[in-house]
């Protein structure tokens, strides 16, 4: 649960970041609904590279783990 | 509700989440008052400063309860300090080893029944968050000067595709205090939250019927605590991992 969680904030908070920044220049420079937008899509990426940053870093992590644990059962079976 | 809004006893799950004024202050118009927000951080630091002057205060070669529980958490800290930042990273122990057991008595002291949880509370967690990440860039460009910058453009891109992939990865980099702080912050509202409905069961359902929430109940305390620690260390291994990137370039 924890995990799902990490991956969900990650995301969700990529897109927030992009939507504030687009909103925020759109209030700026008067320029519609249009840099909302691209900065809204940007976020998305933004947040899918998150998680699969996130995501990567677990597997580093679990692989690393069981390789250990996989060593410390053999030298007690030796 | 306005009868409702000072019992203690109020069935209002969110009540538990209020801010009291127990010593009002105003310093120019801003109101800093003492809270009881307040009052459960100075209790907090008071415990920690407690915890150490107890584990240390008989400091010997085979240590005692007290003794094992202050080195446990040093060691703890100082491992995954090892794991995650390498030994470029000893210089910040002591910042990251303040901010795992503030969080971490924090978190564990709002389990505490009648008590406060102050992570619940965003401007909280994110004030924590946003010492973290300006103190890491502000280390990341005294480290590395303009070179930092190169933290936002990775290796092997197109240049067609870089202004694209750079405001991206500019994104990405902002979005960490939002992350940390939610994260913290959400995990440990919706835990309170989900314990104050199942208690609120109990007593809705009375003798007959209030068994099974309250065996639900006890269940999810025990996952509380564990939630508690968990959110304390992945706060702190972030941190590590930022400290981590803001060291060493990749």
């Amino acid at each position: 649960m924890g995990m799902a969680f990490r991956l969900s904030t990650d995301l969700v908070s990529a897109v927030v970041v992009g939507g504030a920044i687009g909103w925020g220049l759109d209030w700026l420079l008067g320029t519609g609904p249009w840099l909302l937008l691209v900065f809204f899509f940007l976020g998305i990426a933004a947040g899918i590279l998150n998680v699969i940053r996130t995501a990567q870093a677990m597997n580093a992590a679990q692989i690393i783990e069981t390789t250990a644990s996989d060593n410390s059962g053999d030298s007690v079976e030796h | 509700m306005s009868t409702e809004a000072h019992d203690p006893f109020s069935h209002s799950p969110m009540a538990q989440f209020e801010i009291h004024r127990i010593v009002p202050m105003h310093v120019g118009g801003l109101d800093v008052s003492f809270t009881n927000s307040s009052l459960m951080m100075v209790i907090t630091l008071g415990l920690i400063t407690l915890f150490f002057m107890i584990g240390t205060r008989r400091a010997s070669l085979v240590p005692g309860r007290w003794q094992s529980l202050t080195e446990i958490s040093y060691e703890f800290v100082a491992g995954m300090m090892r794991d995650t930042v390498g030994a470029a990273g000893q210089k910040f122990f002591p910042f990251v080893f303040t901010l795992f057991m503030f969080i971490l008595f924090l978190n564990m002291l709002g389990m505490v029944p009648y008590s406060f949880t102050v992570t619940s509370h965003i401007i909280v967690t994110f004030a924590l968050a946003a010492v973290v990440f300006v103190g890491v860039t502000v280390l990341g460009f005294i480290t590395h000067g303009v070179g930092y910058l190169k933290l936002f453009v990775p290796h092997g891109v197109p240049v067609a595709l870089l202004p694209l992939i750079v405001v991206i990865e500019v994104i990405s980099y902002l979005s960490r205090p939002i992350s940390l702080s939610v994260r913290l912050f959400a995990n440990m509202m919706a835990g309170h939250t989900m314990l104050k409905v199942f208690g609120g069961f109990i007593v809705m359902l009375g003798f007959l019927g209030g068994w099974l929430p309250l065996a639900f109940s006890v269940a999810f305390v025990g996952l509380e605590v564990l939630v508690a620690f968990l959110q304390a260390y992945v706060f702190a291994v972030l941190t590590c991992i930022y400290l981590n990137d803001a060291l060493h370039l990749h």
